[in-house]
């Protein structure tokens, strides 16, 4: 039995239309976090803004790259997919090793230089929180990308 | 309270394994059915067979069947069992209904009614289920995890090939080299209205289409959803509501149904030529009164093709195609897009 293998630039799109989501939610939280929180809240969510934007490029380059990949010539060959499936799985596995960093960086500076600052206090949980749900998002469509 | 764990450990583990009988512990109204289609290598038999439970206080009471439909002859015959006849495995796919026995690697028929006598043994040859994950088990999406939807859909092989045969009324089939299909339904009651369709006879061997669009009833309300996969060159194209695809137009007439879907990569045109149609039994919430009129004789056409650039993907057109319009059609294709 071969479970059948789903198209790997459907793939590609839906996790960007996901991430995309997630940014345009981060942007909005984020904006009206810093102009109507306390000390804490802006630093929250200065984050929750920068990353979100960064998150929304990404995203927006990963929808119109799978859109020029589709159409290449041979973009629909199980070889060229296995490749392509293969290629994604490891950028989503070095960008959740990199997820470690971000949480474990965020958790550094909120306990520490954001000890006393409550801005960088919330800077730093605002990491951890973007880098904590990356973690989940990258591992979860590692997972789902299966061999 | 282990009772209990062990009870939700199985729920979790049947809807990951969509192909099992999802019915242990469901109370009526519930029906669940498996789709069986065979075509054999010269294409002049072609048959559905359906073994399915109904479990319901009105009607005909509890009881499994077989429903046995020609294809080509168009004759139904629908063969009914004690609900005692019935007997599923818990932790794998493998029905009993009667003396008949189905698995996702092959079917024994021995049936003897008065209107049709069939035996022998069909295997199943490299089945492609529709890919099976944690957020999206089978062909449902995530709508496989909500509880008490009126109707669950499960693509259990888009195309496999078959060996074996069946005697039917004393005349010996040959289905080796023929290729099946296998679908299942279960739930509470057949949708208002739907259009359903498959198949897997291209010019282009291994390809398949398999799509279906129906009201779905919601948080009180209903919606128009729709699921559809096109398996080509080992790979499976799914546009589906939960995918976020669109269907541009649905037209259903007498002769045709046109529908073209949308993604954000491509689109797809299909157009499904009505044959004619022959009434099955289909599950409401009190009998097996829903008529479905069903035909294999269809025909459809389909092209896949990009959005940007327009590069076709795949084009051809299926024969031997199961074909289901039915229920409220004016709702389905009228509703707004």
């Amino acid at each position: 039995m071969t479970e059948a293998k789903t198209d790997i630039w459907q793939f590609q799109t839906q996790l960007a239309e996901k991430l995309l989501a997630w940014s345009a939610a981060s942007v909005t939280g984020g904006v009206a976090s810093l102009f109507f929180g306390d000390k804490f809240w802006r630093g929250f969510g200065s984050q929750c803004a920068g990353w979100g934007a960064i998150d929304a490029l990404i995203a927006l380059f990963g929808l119109r790259n799978a859109q020029t990949k589709a159409n290449a010539p041979d973009a629909h060959t199980p070889e060229r997919q296995t490749r392509e499936r293969a290629n994604l799985r490891r950028i989503l596995w070095i960008n959740f090793g990199l997820d470690v960093g971000y949480v474990m960086g965020g958790t550094a500076l909120a306990l520490t230089r954001g000890k006393h600052n409550p801005f960088l206090r919330g800077a730093g949980w605002g990491i951890v929180f973007q880098g904590g749900f990356l973690f989940l998002f990258d591992l979860l469509h590692a997972l789902l990308l299966k061999e | 309270m282990l009772a209990d764990v062990s009870e939700r450990t199985n729920t979790i583990q049947t809807i990951l394994n969509p192909a099992w009988y999802q019915g242990h512990n469901r109370r009526s109204p519930y029906f669940e059915g498996w789709y069986f289609k065979l075509v054999d290598r010269t294409e002049a038999h072609r048959y559905a067979i359906i073994p399915a439970v109904f479990l319901t206080e009105g009607g005909e009471g509890p009881h499994a069947f077989v429903q046995v439909f020609d294809g080509v002859n168009g004759k139904m015959t629908y063969v009914p069992y004690p609900l005692s006849d019935f007997w599923a495995a818990e932790d794998r796919f493998e029905v009993h209904v009667g003396p008949n026995v189905f698995t996702t690697t092959a079917i024994n028929l021995d049936i003897r009614h008065p209107d049709l006598t069939l035996q022998g043994d069909i295997t199943f040859h490299d089945p492609h289920p529709w890919p099976v994950t944690l957020f999206s088990p089978g062909i449902m999406g995530w709508y496989a995890w909500i509880p008490l939807m009126e109707c669950y859909h499960g693509v259990l092989s888009l195309d496999h090939a078959l060996a074996g045969g069946f005697t039917i009324d004393g005349q010996a089939v040959d289905f080796g080299g023929g290729r099946g299909y296998i679908e299942k339904d279960w739930g509470q009651s057949f949708p208002s209205g739907w259009v359903w369709m498959q198949t897997n006879h291209f010019d282009a061997p291994g390809t398949s289409l398999t799509g279906s669009i129906a009201m779905i009833p919601w948080i009180g309300r209903a919606f128009r959803g729709f699921i559809v996969g096109v398996w080509h060159n080992e790979i499976l194209y799914r546009f589906a509501t939960y995918t976020g695809a669109k269907t541009e137009y649905l037209h259903i007439n007498d002769d045709v149904v046109a529908w073209l879907i949308t993604d954000r990569l491509y689109y797809l045109m299909i157009n499904a030529y009505r044959g004619n149609a022959v009434d099955l039994r289909g599950p409401s919430k009190m009998d097996m009164g829903v008529r479905v009129p069903e035909m294999l004789t269809a025909e459809i056409k389909v092209r896949l093709a990009t959005r940007r650039g327009d590069h076709t993907i795949f084009e051809g057109r299926g024969r031997n195609a199961g074909l289901e319009v039915a229920g409220d059609l004016d709702t389905l294709a009228g509703k707004p897009l």
